[in-house]
Order: structure tokens, then sequence, then C-alpha cells
């Protein structure tokens, strides 16, 4: 027995899902509803979420508490994001729109030095760590990799790495005739790189049609549950 | 040698008190000769007031100037002679009242005996020789000019008649004698006994050109030059030769120009006769009928001469007006052409020497046809004279007579037009008894300045350029145009064609194909390839859908599970069933609704192991806006049989922002970045997170995901602070391959 909400909430989602389903016959004015109808509940979701989970505990809260209680020295963190607030919304005005910039510069400044920073830590060095431990037979025999697996794996891993990282470079010298072509090597390994490559490439585009087939296959899924609870009932 | 006078014919020098040249029985006084009639003297003063207003300002001048003394003195020596033309008066007027004085040129040309030089003048020296007709040699500033005139111009004419007169046709006669080797002069042939003009003149002092003319007329002596008298005139009917050895210039040493007259009377006869192949074109058309044509004479003397009685004519010139009512140079204009030459001659021959270089040639005295057809248009145009330099007295055969009229300078044959004006103004002039200025001669008339005649439009009509300022104001043609200052008549016309060979077309033609094939439009060639097609799009959605119901509908498994279990899975079921029981286990959630049936779906075996084998105490905690209500929905409905409860046994933290920041700010501090749950209350107090102040107090770390970059950053941004705590990565297919290893 569908409680009566979860009954609007399935009939809503159902004719949702026929409407998104109807791009199969193009671009029609059902699935611009659904789409729109889509995207202004999640924007409007997201800001509900950053204002009760963000702005509000974090900055209004605190704030608030602060001003009844009468302890400023407590406050002092929370200058620095009203300032930033303050100055992002100079925005609204063309004549002081200069003045986020400072915000802006901090923002990215500090984003861009946590992304390097992490990328080196968390991705290059245990990616390379990672490259260089298929060579190790004391890490295989620990994880219980034959050693010729092992070494199998390391070698391709290690090819791949290396033909792709060939594949983009472009270093090449100038010919008598005027014409530019890479090295021989560099240039064998720019096609084994390509190789490389084009199969990741094609391993994504699986997992992408993999998760596209499993999305319909549960979008479809819940209409077959939804037209059968609904047989159900009568 | 002072005081000794020159013979103009001979250069012969003579005693002061002579009036006759030694030599040459060359009259030496200068002054002008009339026929048959001595000079009456007449009072012309009252034609003073009816002179022209530059006449009158030239007299002025002149009588100011220096020269004006020598006039002065001649005028006093000289009596007042009456006159029968317009200029005549003058010089009566200036005898009479002394008041103005009249230059010998002006006398001269009225025809009357020129005042006699004083023989108790002071003579000058053998440099300052007076010059019989024009006065002293150094009176005007003539010397440069005389050089290139002919000696008939400069020179003293010869007086055939009295030897103490100057008559017009003397310079005429000057000049047939000087201008032909052909034409016996008559002064050479006259007898030896009088005949001036038959001794040379000393060599040392005539011209060589005129030397040479003396030489050749010697040589060409004809036997007319012996004939003493001047019968050839009054036979013109007479065979060429003898007309060519005569001619009008074998005139006898006679003093009676009675030739003249016969001339009219035989006119008929000089009309057959034919003229010698040697002689002068106008010595030709002597013969020819008389032709009412003007003269130059006719203009001249006519209309002065009307005031005055015909008793003051000369001899000559009464004949004529005894057989003729016209005035008294009629005679002239009955000769036609033979006039014409003989009276341009005359009429430049009247004027002194400075009046000749000041005159151009050919401009001032250049008035056109035209201007003089206005004054008579019914008569017809006479010749045009040669010009006066340019041509000489005595012409070649070879020139015909066309040639010889049309080189003669305007003023000239304006002169030759003259008489039919004059002749018709003259019974009004002889009524008033006054000249009036229309009908001053041709060459008075040229002389005018230019605001007083008519605007330099006529004038300029022959291309010639009147000078409106300085020096020759008035005067026509007297400085040529030069080259580049003549004005064109029009500019040239130039093809606006372009002409081109064939190369050069050959090239045009390739130029404009490579600019048309710069603008042509290339076609595109565009490969065929599948395309989305609308069927291909609604037969791959029927299959779908088709074997998706399928599936569900009649719940039968068509195709087998895999076998096995991927190496990736049992790492993550190995480090999942490491994690001791009831610890804390971190769950990251970060993936889209939309892929929530996925990420669900692949989430929900590991979740049941672990809650199952461990029953850990689970907190949640999202990197975007919705992960917190994902969670929410993943407890409650795939994991609603675990029966976990929030607050109790999982704790959602709900959304975590910032991140990469807010994810590294979460593994610092875990308890400052997200010190509350979705609900509000403190979190880090709760029962999930009791024990936990760090993030490698967790016992695992779950990552569900569909995004390789946010699984990246949770795996970088929290590698140094798990420390040695395991995280497992439940992704979805798409990222996946991003993910691993």
């Amino acid at each position: 027995m569908f409680p009566f909400f979860d009954l609007i909430a399935g009939t809503l989602a159902f004719f949702l899902t026929l409407m998104i389903l109807s791009y199969l016959i193009g671009d029609n004015p059902l699935f611009k509803i659904a789409v729109y109808l889509f995207v202004g509940v999640a924007s409007g979701y997201a800001a509900a979420v950053v204002f009760w989970q963000v702005l509000y505990p974090k900055l209004f809260q605190p704030t608030a508490v602060i001003l009844q209680s009468g302890d400023y020295a407590r406050g002092g963190l929370l200058v620095a994001p009203w300032l930033g607030f303050a100055f992002i919304l100079m925005k609204i005005s063309p004549r002081l729109a200069g003045i986020a910039r400072i915000t802006m510069a901090f923002l990215v400044g500090v984003g861009a030095a946590v992304t390097v920073a992490g990328a080196l830590t968390g991705t290059i060095l245990p990616q390379a760590n990672a490259t260089i431990n298929f060579f190790d037979q004391d890490y295989a025999a620990a994880r219980n990799i034959g050693a010729f697996e092992a070494l199998g794996n390391g070698a391709i891993l290690l090819a791949g790495a290396v033909a792709s990282l060939a594949y983009f470079h472009f270093g090449a010298r100038q010919k008598t005739d005027g014409s530019t072509r890479r090295f021989g090597s560099v240039e064998l390994l720019a096609w084994v790189g390509r190789v490389f490559i084009g199969v990741t490439l094609g391993a994504i585009f699986a997992g992408v049609y993999a998760a596209a087939l499993t999305a319909l296959i549960e979008r479809v899924s819940y209409l077959v549950n939804f037209v059968q609870s609904l047989l159900a009932l009568f | 040698m002072a005081d000794m006078i020159k013979c103009p014919l001979c250069a012969a020098m003579n005693p002061p008190e002579n009036k006759i040249c030694l030599r040459c029985q060359t009259p030496l006084s200068g002054e002008s000769f009339q026929t048959g009639q001595a000079p009456v003297r007449k009072d012309t003063g009252e034609l003073e007031p009816i002179l022209p207003e530059w006449l009158r300002d030239a007299r002025e001048t002149a009588k100011q100037s220096g020269m004006g003394e020598r006039f002065q003195r001649e005028e006093n020596a000289q009596p007042a002679a009456p006159s029968a033309d317009l200029l005549a008066g003058l010089q009566s007027q200036a005898g009479s009242d002394d008041e103005e004085d009249i230059p010998d040129w002006l006398a001269n040309i009225t025809g009357k005996p020129a005042p006699k030089p004083k023989a108790d003048e002071p003579k000058e020296d053998f440099s300052n020789v007076r010059w019989v007709e024009t006065g002293r040699k150094d009176d005007f500033e003539q010397e440069q000019a005389e050089g290139d005139l002919p000696a008939w111009m400069t020179g003293t004419p010869p007086s055939v008649g009295d030897a103490g007169e100057k008559d017009e046709l003397t310079d005429w006669f000057r000049e047939s004698g000087a201008g032909s080797d052909s034409i016996q002069s008559p002064f050479q042939s006259m007898p030896d006994s009088g005949s001036a003009f038959s001794a040379a003149p000393s060599s040392e002092e005539t011209p060589d050109w005129l030397k040479q003319m003396d030489a050749e007329a010697k040589k060409g002596s004809q036997p007319a030059a012996e004939e003493s008298s001047m019968d050839w005139l009054n036979q013109p009917s007479e065979p060429a030769t003898d007309a060519q050895s005569a001619g009008p210039f074998g005139m006898p040493a006679s003093d009676d120009l009675d030739w003249l007259t016969q001339l009219k009377a035989d006119s008929t006869p000089q009309a057959d006769a034919s003229p010698a192949p040697d002689s002068p074109n106008w010595l030709k058309d002597l013969g020819a009928p008389p032709s009412v044509e003007s003269t130059p004479f006719v203009e001249s003397a006519p209309a002065e001469s009307e005031p005055f009685d015909s008793a003051d004519f000369p001899s000559w010139l009464a004949d004529e007006t005894s057989k003729k009512s016209d005035s008294a140079s009629i005679w002239l204009e009955e000769k036609g052409e033979a006039s014409v030459s003989a009276s341009a001659d005359d009429a430049f021959g009247d004027l002194p020497d400075w009046l000749k270089s000041a005159a151009p040639q050919s401009s001032i005295f250049d008035e056109p046809a035209a201007a003089v057809e206005v004054q008579k248009p019914e008569e017809p145009q006479a010749p045009v004279n040669p010009p006066f330099e340019t041509t000489p007295a005595f012409v070649d055969d070879s020139l015909s007579d066309e040639s010889l009229f049309t080189d003669m300078p305007d003023w000239l044959s304006n002169a030759t037009d003259a008489p039919v004006a004059s002749s018709a103004s003259a019974e009004p002039a002889a009524d008033s008894d006054a000249l009036a200025p229309n009908i001053l001669p041709s060459w008075v008339e040229a002389m005018r300045p230019v605001d007083q005649a008519v605007p330099g439009a006529a004038s300029l009509a022959g291309g010639q350029t009147l000078e409106q300022s300085g020096a020759l104001a008035g005067l026509q043609g007297v400085l040529p145009a030069g080259m580049g200052f003549a004005p064109t008549s029009k500019p040239k016309a130039y093809s606006n064609k372009l002409n081109v060979n064939e190369e050069q077309l050959k090239h045009a033609e390739i130029f404009e194909q490579i600019l048309a094939a710069e603008t042509a439009p290339e076609m595109l060639i565009v490969e065929k390839t599948l395309g989305a097609s609308r069927g291909l799009r609604w037969t791959i959605a029927a299959l779908l859908v088709i074997a998706t119901l399928a599936t569900l509908l009649s719940r039968a498994q068509f195709l087998s599970a895999p076998v096995g279990v991927p190496k990736e899975l049992g790492y993550a079921v190995a480090a999942v069933q490491a994690i001791p029981e009831n610890a804390p286990a971190l769950v990251a959630v970060d993936y889209e609704p939309a892929r929530a049936g996925e990420m669900e779906a692949a989430a929900a075996p590991l979740f049941d192991n672990l809650m199952l084998l461990k029953h850990p105490r689970m907190t949640f905690v999202a990197t975007n806006e919705s992960g917190a209500i994902l969670v929410e929905r993943f407890i409650a409905g795939t994991l609603a049989e675990r029966n976990y409860q929030s607050g109790v046994t999982y704790l959602n933290l709900g959304y975590l922002a910032g991140g990469q920041v807010g994810i590294r700010a979460f593994a610092q501090n875990p308890q400052f970045a997200a010190p509350l749950d979705i609900s509000g209350f403190d979190a880090w107090g709760l029962p999930p997170l009791e024990g936990v102040t760090a993030l490698n107090q967790f016992a695992l770390i779950l990552l569900v995901t569909d995004d390789a970059e946010a699984a990246r950053a949770w795996v970088e941004q929290t590698q140094d602070a798990r420390g040695v705590v395991p995280i497992v990565v439940v992704s979805s297919a798409q990222a996946a391959p991003m993910i691993q290893p």
C-alpha cells in the first residue's frame, strides 16, 4: 500500500522519467520541462544546503552568538569570512567590482596551492611508487602476486606510462628541407603511447556507457516496479 | 671738318653753304620736294585744337626733351611752309606762334619744304654732320637702329626737283634705287650732268651692303639707265624689258614728275603690259587697271589736304587734283598695287628715324584689317603689304604678288584702305575745315596709344601682344611672344584608352584569374559518416528498452554472472573485513543524483558486507550539495534492512564546502571543518564519533564517487592526514578507469 505522498512522488517520478526519455524523438517541450525542473530544483536545494549547512552554522550563528554574548574576542576569526563576504558582494556594482578581486585572489591562490601540493604528494609520488612496486618482488610476494606476473604487469605499466608520456612530447628537429619531425625513437614511443591512450579512452567510454546503461536499467526498473505496484493496488 | 654737310646719297662732304651736293647734285637741305609747285605759306594753327591728344602730348614731350632745342633751332631757321596735309599745319603753327616745336619728320611728312638751315648757323665737326633730312646724326637715338636699316631709310632722301625741298616720294625713290639691282635707280640713270645718284658714294662711308648693291647696279646698268627722261613711265605699255629696265625708277633727271600723272592716263596700256620677270610685283602691277582700292597715300594725302585749296597742293598733286575731284593722291590710288608698296615705303619714309625705330616693324602698324574694315566695310581690302624690314623694295621674281602683299605689315595694308575712308570723310572735313580723329592716316592711327584706340581686342586679334604698361605701353607686337609663353589654343587631347600588347594582356588575364580564384567559393569535402539519424536512435532505444523490460518482467537471467571476483574487489573486501568490530568508519559521498542508481547498486554489496560483519559506526560526509540527501536516501533505501539510525549508529555530517580546500581542512581538523551534523547538532559528541578527533582515528575510509577528480582530491588531500588508514573507493563505471589503480 503506497502512502499518499509516495503515490504522488512515484507518479511525478514516473512522468518525469518518461519526459526525459522522450528525448528519443528529439528535443521536445516535455524534455525541456523536465530538464528545467531538475535544474531549478537542484539549484534551490543546493542554495538551501549551502545556507543551512554552511553559512548559517559557520557564519551567521557564531556571529549571532558573539553578538549576543558580547565576547568579541572569539569573533576575531569571523572577520575574515565577513570581509570576504562583503567583498564578493561588491560585484553587484561594476564600479566596486574590483574589490571582489581580493577575495577571489585569496580563494584561487589557496586552491591552487592546495591542489599542487595534493597532486604532488597524493598522485605523482604514489603513482611512481605504484609503478616501481610492480617490479618489487617482495611487494608482489606480500600481495600474493607471482614474480612473472608482477614483472609483466610492471613492464606493461611502465611501457604504457613511458609511451603515453612520449606521445605528448612534441620536441622535434628541423631537417634540411625545412620540415620538422620528431626523433625516430620518440616517434616510435609516441605511436605505442597512442595505442595505450586509445585503449584507456575506450575503457573510459565503455565505463560511461555502462554507467548510462545502468541508469537506464534503474529507471526502467523503477517504472516497472511503479506500474506493478499500481496494478497491485487495483 | 666740322660744319660740313654730308651728302645723304654719295656721302660726300660739302660746305655748309652748299644746297646741293657737289658730287651728285643731291639737295643737301633735306627739304621736301614739291613737284611743280612752290610751297605756299599757310597758317594751319587752327588745326592745332583738333590734333589728337596723344600727338599734342608727344609734341609737348619733344619740346621738353633735349630734342626740343634742336627742333626749336631748326624751326626758327625754317620758315613756315604751307602744307596740304594735316601735319603741315603743325609746322606752320609752330612757325607762326613759336609756342610748339615741330620735329623735322613732321614737317617732312607734309611735303612742304623744310626750313633751310641758316647759313650762319654754327657748324659742327664732321662727326656731327647734319643729315639732310633727319637733322643731325645724333639728334635722335637712332644710331643703332640706322645701322640696321637700309640707307634709304636712314639717309637723306634725294630730291629730284627742287634741291631745297623734300618730298615724301623721295624716300620711295631712294628705296627703289637701293633695293633692287635689277631696276636701275632713276638717280643712277640720271645724266652725267646732274644725277646725284649716278655717283657712287665713297667706299669709306657706304655700308657694305650698299656697296654691293651699288656694284651690282653698275654691272647691271641697263640701257634704260642711260635714258635721261622718265618717259618710261609715260609708256607703261612698252615691253616688259623696257619696264623692267626703266620702271618708275627710270626717272629722268628732269625735275618734273609728270610721269606720275601719265601713269593714270596710260593705265589701260599698262594693264596690257607684261611686267618683266625681274621687276617686282608691284611694278608688274603698274600696268594693271586702276584699282579703287585704297593706297597708303590716300589716307594721308586726301584727308589732310582737304581743308586746303588745290592751289596749295604740289604740282604733281595738283595735276592729279585737276583730273580728279578726289584728293591729291588719287594718282597713287589708281595705280593699285603698284602704289601700295611705294606708298607704304613713303608712309614709312615720312616717319622720322626715331619714330621708325620706335614703331614696331610688325606690330604698331599691324592694325588688323578688320579694324580697317570697320571704317570702310564696303571697300575691298587691299593686299597686305610686306613687312617693312623683311621685304625689300624690290623683291625677287620668285615672289608672287600674293606673297608680296601678304607679307606687308598691316599698317601698310591699312594704309591702302584708308583713302576710301578718307574720301568718305573728305567732304565733312572740308566743310568743317578741320580733321576728324577718325580720318587720321592709318600710320598715325596705328601710333595712337592703346587707351585712345579701339580696345585691344581688335589689335589682339592678330595674335600679337599688346603692351599694357611700361615704356612700350600701347605698342603691339613689340616683344614677340617666345616659346612657351604664347597662349596655346587648347590643351592637347589624350586618349583614355590603354595601349597594351599581347604579353601585357596575358599577364593581366593571369592576374585576373588569381584574383578570381581568391574570391571563388571553395567546396568543402565532407566525409560521409554514420549520423545519429532518428531511425537509428529509435532502433537503439527500442532494443535497450525491450531488453531491459524483458529481463525485468521475465526475471530471467539471460547472461551468467561473472565467475570469480576482480582483484580490486578482493582488495576492498579484505580492507573492509580488516577493520575492528564497531570501529568508526568514515564514508565520503560525492556523486550526482543521476548516478544514484548505479552508485547505490555498486556500494550496496560492500556496505552490506561491512555492516553485517563489523557493525561499524559510520560517519557520512558529502563534498557536493546533494550528497547529504543521497546518503539519507541510501541508508533509508538500500540499507534499510540494516536498520541504521541517525545519530546512534551512523552520523550524517552533511555538506563539506570548499572542494579540495574543504577536504584538506577536514583531513587536518575534522572537528573544526564539520562541527555539526545535518540536523545542526554537535556531531563530535555523538556516539558515532566517539573517541575520534582526527582523520587517522577512523578505522576505514570509504569513498563513494562517480567523479575521478573527487576521488583524486580525497586521495591527495588526505594522504598525509589519514596515515595508514585504508581507503576504499566505490566508483562509477565511468570513473573507474581513471581512478585505478
